[in-house]
């Protein structure tokens, strides 16, 4: 079975990843410590206050994801008391936004969150997020929680920016986003476009709400932000979107700078540039190797991801690269047009039988970091590609994200040291 | 859009009375929805023509995310009413106050909210105020509320507690229109609801009779209102329709209850007068000693779960499957912690064995948690065991120990399915059985009953027994282990509890010994039980960190294996490296003031030894109380140097006042003044331990005293 993160995890991480909110866990110890580590290591901030502001109770040390700590007693009667002395100790610290969100096992014990926050004079400044999001699909709920915080900003869309975008879909379990943000909004700007803002990956409260000003939304990943897209289509901005899924590998990713010039009228020979220039690097490189190169040619892969990524992922491993699918399989809450094209193009390549399975031994595996690991090192296979939604990676300093041109190199860099010396 | 909670006790007329009002209030023009919160499922039915319609909980248990429709959970009655029920779980399943919770979130989901409704009236259980059926209390939800009671005390008692469970649900608003007395024809009846109704400070809004134009009308399909609208009860009803409307439009107050305390309701059940409240919320144990908790400050902090600590237990155990019945979420939280630590120590090259992810989880979600996981357990462990699996242990979260599943039984029957396969039940529920150490110190009780007592011992193999192996979890420490088994011809049988297969486990007496890792309380306490489940005697002396340990430990060990001179050999050796060490870096350390801090439960003597060979001035020997109430439990022969409940703030006068030239400790703490600061961490086992840890704090001294990184960017 593979280890993916569920719906509560995606609205934790949803609120972490704006800069000046917080989240506030109501639930016991262990929902909050993985959060807070996967939080601190993926965006590092700079905590308002001293450290020392931290060592208080629901912080015990540590800045981020505060938690009420709820045990048995609590469980039984009610933890409203935390709530009630929890909210002004958080409200102190003055994030831009506190969200309030039960553990799985706080949605059974119905305290009144909206009272605490009221009576902490938090109105306006907190929100009680009153929905139980376990085990379903992380994606849904990463941006379905950006939505009720921008329904909760409510902020009007007086005017359009010409020639702005925002970016969505890209998230907090993306490996390396902020650089995979840098890039793909340098793509955009290439065309003469400007990034108004990112929601899921570092935006800001006031980039949020700057948002709603944007031209149109520009879709990276689909399944990160399908809630957050209707909300901004109910106000009018339209949504790119690219037909082969996200920027994954070069081909999709011309396809998706396509896509977006042709929609907002631009010229995409800049961002095109970029990315040929990098492909021509590539082939340099490859045909310098010689027999190193012929070493990918039907290599066996399996891939597991949300079907924007594997479809794109599995077409230019097998065209590009000439590797073999044995094994593809999509994340819950797939899209299912994006799920549909990656059956599609496995049933047109004649390989129907991978299609729904999960990683199976091959010589290359790329799907989140522990399973990818495992099968590694039971010598499962003989490459390990983790692609997000996992510890690895973390502590990486040399960028590793999955999408547009850095995407496609980090995955020719494990591809090719992997096969040296096979 | 105006909402009212009908509440009453269980079967005193609340449905009815909700229906009635409904229909009164459709027939005034009004847009009205009616929505039932009563696992009964019965509130729409007078709407209805008598026909039960779908429930909501039924219809999500049923059906996928992606195909539900609000259409198919609500109906149009009598009147253009909007039906909808909540239902709820089969008795003794799930929790069916989470039901109601359920409920409204979906039919929020469905859209229900944005409906062309002007009056809303939430028909609720009131037996149980638990915090699903205070929902419709919410302010969010209920603008006004309305109680339903007969004479009967048993159900003026449920509408008292409701009152209670308003105050907690308090909007600065008052709420309360008032009571309807549903006459059950006792005695006194009216009598006793009015001086009740005096006491708690609200009125009573209608009195209805008993009257035979209900049974009739039920027996139709319909509300009184409906079949009969010129009689008395439908006047009445009507009444009550018309102060709802004008509360809706404001010119009707609503009042504050004042919910009767224990003496109160004393005088109430026995007829007498009811004296003045005393104002004590009567709910609240006053006590002494009674605990109950008013701040987190009276919560046991536990930053994990014991659900975790006995899934890491038995996951470590290569042979064993853990099924976890909860979440998705939890599997990902505690998968993220304990495989991401076992796959770095695998790829250290430490275990002869592949790395095996034994673990599946029920993935409980919502709808599970209404109706019960216990069907979903049934299915993920018969998949497991249909799957090959012959060893699983069943490890429970919070949700399932909440709702209350039976998982012991679930266990019982798969066990009782499968003669051959072994299956333990963990009931941690979460963090209701503990934190982390109290996890595995359940699952080590279970796992101990897997060892073979019979087994005979045999000379040159030792236990290691520890919680956790960090100390030895590089090759460098598990060799230099080796090594000093070596000397006395000895080698590792069973890691206990490190990653093994279960014949190591079964197999572990074959060792003639067992050593403990490290002295600290909860080794000590996983070798107690060892002790107490085998009947062996452990060594008397941890794996030693330092010198003094080193010569200690192998003196100790020659003289169990009757070879002392073996020991006394390699301790002469020993000491002359370390002396040899000690020698070359003591002219760094001569006269260095430094502060040593420990946070953890262990002696930290051995380095209290090398600072003082080294030549260093200790000028502060500092200890941090635990944040997790534990305090320290460590021996130490320099305990008058100790400095107990030591905090951020000494630290920064002494940093100050005693300008030490290095700290060691486990915090990160920006040093300042051109102090060093070094981990107290790094020390690994045995002599080769503190030899490096000599080299680290050497080069410590030799570096800048702040990373240049940090100043990079300033």
């Amino acid at each position: 079975m593979r280890t993916l993160p569920d719906g509560f995890n995606g609205a934790v991480m949803a609120v972490e990843s704006i800069e000046d909110a917080a989240v506030f866990i109501h639930g016991p110890g262990g929902c909050r410590v993985r959060h807070m580590v996967h939080s601190t290591s993926t965006f590092p901030r700079i905590a308002p206050g001293s450290p020392e502001d931290y060592y208080g109770i629901y912080y015990y040390g540590y800045p981020r994801v505060p938690a009420s700590y709820l045990d048995e007693y609590d469980f039984i009667n009610g933890a409203y008391y935390k709530l009630a002395e929890a909210m002004p100790i958080v409200g102190a610290k003055e994030p831009g936004l506190v969200v309030v969100i039960n553990s799985p096992g706080a949605g059974l014990i119905g305290d009144n969150h909206e009272r605490a926050i009221r009576e902490a004079g938090l109105e306006g400044k907190a929100m009680f997020m009153d929905e139980s999001l376990v085990s379903l699909p992380v994606s849904e709920c990463y941006g379905h929680t950006l939505r009720a915080v921008m329904e909760h900003l409510s902020p009007e869309r007086r005017n359009v920016r010409k020639g702005t975008v925002n970016l969505l879909g890209l998230s907090l379990f993306d490996k390396d986003w902020a650089e995979a943000k840098e890039e793909l909004s340098g793509l955009l700007e290439a065309m003469g476009l400007e990034v108004l803002s990112v929601p899921g990956a570092g935006a800001s409260l006031d980039g949020l709400r700057s948002s709603v000003e944007a031209e149109a939304n520009v879709i990276v990943c689909p399944e990160m932000c399908a809630g957050l897209v209707d909300y901004y289509e109910n106000l009018g901005i339209p949504t790119i979107r690219s037909s082969k899924g996200a920027p994954v590998g070069f081909d999709a990713t011309k396809a998706w700078v396509k896509t977006v010039a042709e929609a907002m009228g631009r010229d995409p020979s800049p961002a095109l540039d970029v990315i040929r220039k990098a492909e021509r690097k590539v082939y340099d490189k490859l045909t310098g190797m010689r027999y190193g190169a012929l070493r990918l040619r039907g290599l066996t892969f399996s891939v597991a991801a949300a079907a924007s990524v594997a479809r794109p992922l599995a077409e230019w491993l097998y065209s590009y690269l000439s590797m073999v699918p044995v094994a593809a399989s999509v994340d819950p809450g797939s899209d299912p047009a994006e799920t549909e094209a990656l059956k599609r193009f496995l049933d047109e390549k004649d390989f129907p039988e991978a299609f729904g399975l999960e990683p199976v031994p091959c010589d290359v595996v790329l799907c989140e970091g522990i399973t990818a690991s495992a099968m590694q090192l039971a010598e499962e296979c003989l490459i390990a590609i983790p692609i997000g939604h996992s510890c690895s990676g973390m502590d990486d300093m040399i960028p590793r994200p999955v999408y547009g041109v850095q995407g496609a190199r980090y995955f020719l860099d494990e591809l090719m040291h992997g096969v040296r010396g096979t | 859009m105006f909402q009212v909670a009908i509440y009453g006790k269980g079967g005193i007329g609340k449905s009815t009375m909700a229906a009635n009002i409904s229909f009164s209030l459709a027939s005034r023009g009004k847009k009205v929805m009616q929505v039932g919160c009563d696992p009964k499922h019965d509130s729409t039915r007078l709407l209805l023509g008598g026909r039960a319609q779908t429930t909501v909980l039924d219809y999500v248990r049923t059906t996928p995310v992606f195909r539900r429709k609000l259409e198919d959970v609500v109906e149009t009655g009598s009147g253009g009413v909007i039906c909808a029920e909540a239902g709820g779980p089969e008795p003794g399943i799930g929790c069916a106050g989470r039901g109601i919770l359920t409920t409204f979130d979906t039919l929020k989901k469905l859209g229900a909210d944005s409906m062309d409704v002007d009056v809303k009236i939430y028909d609720v259980l009131g037996d149980v105020v638990c915090g699903g059926f205070a929902v419709p209390l919410r302010g969010e939800y209920a603008d006004a509320v309305i109680l339903v009671t007969s004479g009967e005390f048993m159900s003026m008692y449920a509408a008292n507690n409701i009152m209670k469970g308003l105050s907690n649900f308090d909007t600065g608003k008052p709420r309360v229109l008032g009571m309807i007395l549903n006459s059950r024809g006792v005695d006194g009846e009216e009598e006793s609801v009015r001086r009740f109704a005096v006491a708690a400070g609200i009125p009573v809004i209608a009195v209805i009779p008993r009257d035979d134009a209900f049974r009739d009308a039920e027996a139709n399909g319909h509300t009184v209102r409906e079949m009969h609208p010129e009689s008395e009860i439908s006047k009445r009803v009507d009444e009550i329709a018309s102060m709802i409307a004008d509360a809706a439009d404001g010119k009707r107050g609503l009042f504050y209850p004042k919910p009767l305390d224990d003496l109160q309701l004393s005088d109430l059940a026995a007829g007498r007068e009811i004296r003045p409240g005393t104002g004590a919320p009567a709910d609240r144990i006053q006590c002494p000693g009674c605990g109950r908790r008013t701040t987190i400050r009276d919560t046991r902090i536990m930053n994990s779960c014991a659900a975790y600590g006995a899934l890491s237990a038995f996951m470590r155990i290569t042979d064993f499957t853990v099924v976890l019945h909860g979440p998705r979420s939890c599997m990902y939280l505690m998968d993220m912690s304990h495989e991401g630590s076992s796959l770095q120590l695998h790829s250290r090259g430490l275990y002869d064995f592949p790395p095996r992810h034994n673990l599946v989880c029920t993935m409980m979600d919502d709808s599970v948690s209404i109706f019960g996981g216990v069907r979903m357990l049934e299915e993920c462990l018969e998949k497991t065991l249909d799957g090959g699996a012959d060893k699983v242990a069943v490890v429970t979260t919070c949700m399932p120990g909440i709702i209350g599943d039976d998982t012991a039984r679930v266990v019982e029957k798969a066990s009782a399915a499968h003669p051959g396969a072994m299956i333990i039940h963990m009931p941690t529920d979460g963090d209701v059985a503990g934190e982390y150490g109290d996890g595995v110190k359940m699952a080590v009780e279970s796992i101990l009953g897997m060892i073979d007592n019979s087994v005979e011992s045999e000379e040159g193999f030792v236990n290691l027994v520890g919680t956790s192996f960090f100390d030895i979890h590089s090759r460098r420490y598990a060799d230099e282990v080796d090594r000093m088994l070596a000397v006395f011809g000895e080698k590792v049988n069973c890691r206990f509890l490190d990653e093994m297969t279960y014949d190591t486990l079964v197999n572990y007496c074959r060792a003639s010994v067992d050593i403990l890792v490290s002295d600290v309380p909860a080794n000590r306490e996983l070798m107690g039980m060892i002790t107490e489940r085998t009947g062996r005697k452990p060594f008397q002396a941890s794996l030693p960190v330092g010198m003094r340990e080193y010569a200690e430990w192998m003196r100790l060990m020659g003289a169990r294996t009757g070879r002392s001179e073996d020991a006394e050999r390699e301790i002469a050796a020993a000491r002359k490296e370390y002396e040899e060490c000690v020698r070359r870096r003591r002219r760094r350390f001569e006269g260095r003031k430094v502060i040593v801090i420990s946070r953890m439960n262990r002696s930290s003597d051995w380095l209290v030894d090398l600072l003082l060979d080294l030549g260093a001035k200790i000028v502060r020997l500092g200890c941090f109380p635990s944040p997790r109430k534990d305090g320290t439990d460590a021996l130490s022969r320099y305990i008058g140097m100790l400095t107990e409940n030591y905090s951020i703030d000494m630290l920064e006068d002494d940093m100050d006042r005693l300008s030490p030239d290095l700290l060691i400790c486990d915090l990160i703490y920006p040093v300042r003044n051109g102090c060093r600061f070094a981990r107290i961490g790094k020390a690994g086992i045995g002599l080769r331990g503190v030899l490096d840890y000599a080299e680290y704090l050497e080069n410590i001294l030799r570096l800048p005293a702040t990373d240049g990184w940090r100043e990079a960017v300033r």
